[in-house]
């Protein structure tokens, strides 16, 4: 079947890129193996799985606060950074409303060159761990103020799985270590990459809302299939509205089944609208509402650049009292 | 001021200041506990330290309610959040007023500090309850059940006075709201002791006048819905009187029955024998002036109308006689006065005329004929004459005069006449005057009479023995705007009545329509259910009371005293006295089946007393 060439607009604001990266081959591209219906890359629509019973969705966000530099007694410079980050989880249970829990944050300073700062507690309630990283690249600091959020966001998702939750996890499923064998799903919003064969890649954009492609394998353990979460208006691409569900091979291919044909029922739901979503509708509503919330724990930003200015001051005299 | 925190038993905590939207030192929110249970017009309690160490406690009324979804935030987030598609926190809030900071600090509570229902103590001090030295006078209950005082002191007078009520007709209950603070007044234990005890009570008089049906003309007798009110009985204890009834020191007047030269009382719901007929005598007309509340309306006086009852009213005074050998009350008037009469009509008034024979001058028995005579000499040819009794005015402003005193004839009649006696004072605490059957002029005239009688009264006596007076649709007699001896009548009571002790309990449909002088000079600001409309004009409550007003049931007023910074809403008792003929109906089968049981005892006896 061919159809005629037409243009469609990119569901994101702009300001967040594009949803969808993988039009051009690059050295990302992978064709992973169709794990299921015989190697036949095809479209199921699950069955009604009723409405969500402890259902959580886990995620975390992280803000650099102030860029630093640390110069030794040789005039020798290093970098740094005074950063925040928060996770936690969106709770839908049995009854009630959906409640925000499990929330954590941190706050901390980091240089790379592997040596630490301790930067004193500063009044109005902002600490900061004092962390390096042994690696002098410019971005080093950076990611493990990342790594710090994904961590915490893993201990979280392990701990709901733990609990019997059917977790789905904001990004890709890197982290999750101990609960292998329980429902958790990671949700992956863009797509960077073509990660199957040419003509199961093109079939991709044939799911309708609810629908989701045969599971097939990645590496790093996980098992994949593309849903669609919501229709994302007339004008959109053939991509918007699709995410990406990756479930870990360890549960089993039973249990990964289970758990995306649950999802792929009941993430629609969940999908966000245009008017409220820079990247809806694939950016989940209580995602979106986690992430504001966090974003609201770590206080204002304003407030921490001034704390970090002070607190790197004190600093500064206790040195040279000392 | 000492710090109140030992004395006070802990209350429940409601929830604490909210520190999102920032407090300040005349309104603050509350986020609510989720296991608060708050309502409208609760009292509040905020504990801080301030720096230095200084214990400061806020009061304040709760004012407005709210309840949100926390990180919602357009109106399509609700169903997300209901069906459980979005998180969001549940909060509800509260705004609460500042009443009052102990010790008078004017400082904004803490964000975040501990928010208290004030109870107890509290609340007494949340409403100012300790400042109220002089005594407190139960003006309902708050909208849980609980008393709310007034301070005597701005109801007796010594440091205000007068009531003003305002709202809707029909369901404000305005006139029942002024009879419950009566009753509170004359006839509790606790409303004795705040007029000074037993000796000083038994000299309270209250006017009260009847605008409506015959409705007041009951209060003397138990009301019959009463007994069916099981939680009524309850709440006139909780405002300290155990034993509800009705007024028992009551005198009750009507006009005389119309057309009837006598001195039957014209009322239908009563037995004449219970009612005293009321009217003035020509002397008592001509002597108390009171031919000055025959022209009242809004236009006698915007014209030369109101010139010549001045100048007719001294030229009578001058030339009054009392008709020899009788005291009826009947005039002559002479047709000339001696030359060394005075023009002052306060000396000539206060002078007892000479007797004279009914051929020295023109006799005047009744309205009729006065009215005769001021047609007689207004039609005279002599000049002199003419200019001395209607000054120096055209003949077409004479013939107006005599025309709207022909119109009188009818309305003011029945009420002056040989033989009637006014309303006196005396033998009753309640006096109640039936004017509803008048005509709009008669009752004006009634009015003006009777509270000018009182007024003179008081002048020169001091504060006590008090006079309350109870007079509904006010508009009518000291209207917003215009000028008659009544309306100045009513504003100088306002302005001067606290000292004199003359107390006015004002009602009326719309404060805007009453003269500026009487709401403005009422310590106590009472309204029931408001006029949308007319909302506005009531400054003394906030624009959410105001509103809030306008939804009010009957029985639902709010008040407005001066200590108290914002008004508080309250409720008051349904009435164990009979405030209509219906609810007395009952009492009046009671009373006949008790008659008819002791007359069949008499007749039992005298049967016995027969066969023996």
């Amino acid at each position: 079947m061919t159809r005629r060439p037409f243009v469609g607009v990119e569901p994101f604001d702009a300001s967040h890129g594009a949803g969808f990266r993988a039009g051009e081959e690059n050295e990302h591209t992978v064709e992973c193996r169709v794990v299921e219906d015989g190697g036949r890359f095809r479209i199921h629509r699950p069955r009604d799985a009723g409405p969500p019973v402890r259902l959580c969705f886990v995620d975390g966000v992280r803000r650099t606060e102030a860029h630093l530099t640390r110069t030794d007694s040789e005039g020798e410079t290093v970098t740094g950074l005074a950063g925040a980050w928060g996770a936690g989880a969106v709770l839908i249970g049995a009854d009630g409303p959906a409640a925000i829990g499990h929330v954590e944050t941190g706050r901390a300073v980091i240089f790379s060159g592997g040596e630490r700062v301790r930067i004193r507690p500063h009044p109005g309630g902002w600490r900061w761990m004092s962390l390096s990283v042994d690696s002098e690249e410019p971005h080093a600091a950076s990611q493990h103020l990342q790594r710090l959020m994904r961590d915490t966001e893993a201990e979280i998702a392990d701990r709901l799985c733990a609990e019997g939750w059917t977790v789905v996890f904001d990004g890709p499923l890197h982290g999750i270590r101990r609960s292998r064998t329980a429902p958790v799903a990671g949700y992956v919003k863009t797509h960077h990459r073509r990660t199957l064969a040419i003509e199961h890649w093109q079939t991709v954009p044939n799911l309708a809302v609810g629908e989701r492609t045969s599971l097939f394998a990645m590496k790093d353990e996980r098992y994949a299939c593309y849903i669609r979460v919501g229709d994302p208006g007339p004008w959109a691409g053939p991509w918007a509205g699709i995410a990406r569900l990756e479930v870990p091979t360890s549960s089993g291919s039973g249990q990964a089944v289970a758990t995306v044909d649950r999802a792929a029922r009941w993430l629609p739901a969940f999908a966000s609208a245009p008017h409220r979503d820079a990247r809806a509708p694939v950016n989940l509503a209580p995602v979106a509402r986690l992430e504001q919330h966090l974003h609201h724990l770590l206080g204002d930003s304003r407030l921490a650049l001034r704390a970090v200015r002070e607190a790197v001051m004190q600093h500064n005299r206790d040195e040279e009292a000392a | 001021m000492s710090d109140l925190d030992g004395n006070t038993a802990p209350d429940p905590r409601i929830g604490l200041v909210d520190g999102s939207h920032g407090s300040n030192s005349r309104d603050f929110q509350v986020v609510l506990d989720p296991d608060a249970n708050v309502q409208l017009d609760q009292l509040v309690a905020v504990r801080n330290e301030l720096p230095g160490g200084t214990r400061v406690t806020h009061y304040g009324i709760v004012t407005e309610l709210r309840s949100r979804f926390e990180g919602a935030d357009l109106p399509s987030d609700t169903a997300r959040v209901v069906d459980r598609v979005m998180p969001a926190e549940h909060v509800r809030l509260a705004e609460v007023r500042v009443l009052r900071v102990v010790p008078e600090l004017f400082v904004a509570p803490n964000a975040g500090s501990v928010a208290m229902r004030a109870a107890g103590r509290d609340r007494a001090v949340a409403l100012f309850e300790d400042e109220m030295k002089r005594g407190k006078l139960p003006v309902g209950l708050d909208m849980g059940g609980e008393p709310v005082y007034a301070d005597m002191r701005f109801v007796d007078g010594r440091s205000g006075g007068h009531f003003s009520i305002s709202g809707i007709s029909g369901v404000a209950t305005k006139t029942s709201y002024a009879l419950y603070v009566l009753y509170q007044l004359l006839e509790t234990d606790a409303g004795m002791a705040l007029l000074g005890g037993r000796a000083e009570r038994e000299n309270v008089r209250a006017l009260v006048f009847n605008t409506k049906g015959e409705d007041l003309l009951h209060l003397d007798r138990p009301n019959s819905e009463f007994p069916g009110r099981p939680g009524a009985r309850a709440q006139w204890r909780a405002l300290g009187v155990r034993d509800p009834g009705p007024f028992r020191s009551v005198r009750l007047y009507a006009p005389r029955r119309p057309g009837v030269s006598g001195t039957v009382p014209g009322v239908k719901s009563r037995d004449t024998g219970d009612v005293h007929a009321y009217g003035w005598t020509p002397e008592q007309f001509i002597r108390d002036q009171l031919l000055q509340f025959c022209f009242t309306a809004e236009d006698d006086r915007s014209t030369q109308v109101g010139f010549i009852e001045q100048q007719f009213r001294i030229q009578l005074l001058r030339h009054l006689r009392r008709l020899e050998g009788g005291e009826s009350g009947a005039a002559v008037i002479l047709p000339a006065a001696p030359e060394d009469t005075s023009f002052d009509p306060d000396r000539l008034a206060a002078k007892e005329p000479e007797p004279v024979r009914a051929g020295a001058g023109h006799v005047i028995e009744d309205f009729g004929d006065f009215v005769d005579f001021t047609e007689k000499m207004a039609n005279r040819d002599d000049d002199e004459t003419i200019r001395a009794w209607f000054g120096r005015t055209q003949s077409g402003t004479r013939q107006a005069y005599l025309r709207r005193l022909l119109r009188l004839r009818k309305h003011i009649g029945p009420l002056i006449g040989c033989g009637l006696k006014p309303v006196s004072s005396e033998n009753a605490r309640l006096h109640v005057v039936d004017i509803s059957t008048l005509h709009d002029d008669a009752q004006r005239f009634v009015v003006g009479s009777l509270l000018d009688g009182v007024w003179r009264e008081k002048q020169g006596t001091g504060r006590v023995p008090l006079r309350f007076v109870v007079l509904d649709e006010l508009n009518k007699y000291a209207p917003a705007k215009g000028f008659s001896p009544l309306r100045e009548l009513l504003v100088d009571i306002a302005e001067r009545g606290r000292s004199l002790g003359v107390l006015l309990v004002g009602a009326q449909q719309a404060a805007s329509a009453v003269a500026p002088a009487l709401p403005r000079n009422a310590s106590l600001k009472v309204a029931g259910r408001l006029d949308a409309s007319e909302a506005d004009t009531y400054r003394f409550l906030s624009s959410a009371l105001r509103e809030r007003a306008s939804r009010f049931m009957p029985g639902t007023m709010v008040l407005s005293q001066p200590i108290v910074p914002e008004p508080i809403p309250l409720r008051f008792p349904f009435p164990p006295f009979a405030t209509n003929p219906d609810e007395a109906v009952a009492n009046e089968a009671r009373d006949r089946d008790r008659t008819d049981a002791i007359m069949a005892n008499l007749g039992a006896m005298s049967g016995g007393e027969a066969g023996l």
